[in-house]
């Protein structure tokens, strides 16, 4: 019950990302075609932040129902870790000339540490994306 | 962190005061997202290797999260001793109940994020039977022990969305009600 609920949730949240990701591409080639085209431009805008939405709204149902035994449950999970670890020590590194002194040597340690665990996460998601295509 | 904070003395023109306030609360906040997908993807995929490799990485997220929780706390100049319930604000001192306690300290530990009054009652308390009138009627007490202090606006409340902490503190400031 459980694994039919869940894939029925997965099919529906990629069929919303891939008619998003249809409409972007219809209005981008029209704008390609005329840049003077008003409104495929505003409509590129909406539809490309709706696709952005409709890709996050999959991932989280991906992370939620998807199965671990399937690789592309891997790699949405390890992709998450790994914008999130990468934002964290990208924000670490900009303040840490701001800091007084203990901080900064917390902050240097935890930067290095982080960059060594989003290292492993992003090896770990290389080979779940070549087992996915193998 | 303090041992390391006895290590280093400060330089010439240097600023040991400075408050990084803000951006360890912003830290706090992803190093808690972090924490909570590997706990997910690590009580998915319990008993697999990857899930214990995973569990090592959680262990030391949670650490730096107690410790930078810890100096978010003394940034924000208030201490809280669990065992005697005291409170200690820019000199003074409040005898809270252990209830009250619990919740500053929780909410203190948790900037940038508001919870509801059931969220409270479970994380903060560990008693997920306490009603959300009950627990309104605690965080309304807590602010009026609080004014004793000169705290009486930390803890601010965001509509459809709970308690937080007031953005001076390192919280997001969220509207009053």
């Amino acid at each position: 019950m459980r694994a039919a609920v869940a894939q029925s949730v997965l099919t529906s949240r990629l069929l919303i990302l891939q008619s998003k990701r249809l409409m972007l591409d219809r209005y981008q080639r029209r704008l390609d075609r005329d840049e003077a085209d008003d409104e495929a431009r505003s409509r590129v805008g909406v539809l490309r932040r709706q696709t952005d939405a409709a890709q996050h709204a999959y991932r989280s149902v991906i992370l939620a129902w998807g199965s671990p035994e399937n690789a592309e449950y891997w790699i949405v999970a390890y992709g998450r870790l790994i914008d999130m670890g990468t934002t964290l020590t990208q924000k670490l590194r900009d303040a840490v000339v701001e800091l007084p002194l203990a901080e900064r040597y917390q902050v240097s340690a935890d930067v290095e540490s982080l960059e060594s665990i989003v290292g492993e996460w992003i090896e770990k998601m290389r080979r779940s994306m070549a087992a996915s295509v193998a | 962190m303090r041992e390391a904070r006895r290590d280093w003395s400060e330089l010439p023109g240097e600023d040991l005061t400075t408050s990084a306030l803000p951006e360890v609360a912003g830290w706090i906040s992803i190093y808690e997202e972090m924490a909570a997908v590997l706990r997910s993807v690590i009580g998915r995929a319990n008993g697999s290797v990857e899930s214990e490799e995973l569990q090592r990485n959680l262990v030391w997220i949670e650490g730096r999260l107690g410790s930078w929780r810890d100096r978010h706390a003394e940034l924000a100049g208030v201490t809280i001793d669990r065992a005697s319930h005291t409170l200690t604000y820019a000199g003074k001192s409040l005898r809270l109940t252990r209830r009250e306690a619990d919740l500053l300290d929780f909410l203190l530990r948790h900037p940038r994020r508001p919870f509801t009054s059931r969220q409270l009652a479970t994380l903060a308390w560990h008693n997920s039977r306490l009603s959300d009138a009950q627990v309104r009627t605690y965080i309304m007490r807590l602010r009026s022990r609080l004014r004793e202090v000169g705290l009486e606006e930390v803890i601010t409340v965001a509509r459809n969305l709970g308690y937080g902490i007031k953005a001076s503190m390192g919280g997001a400031g969220f509207e009053r009600e």
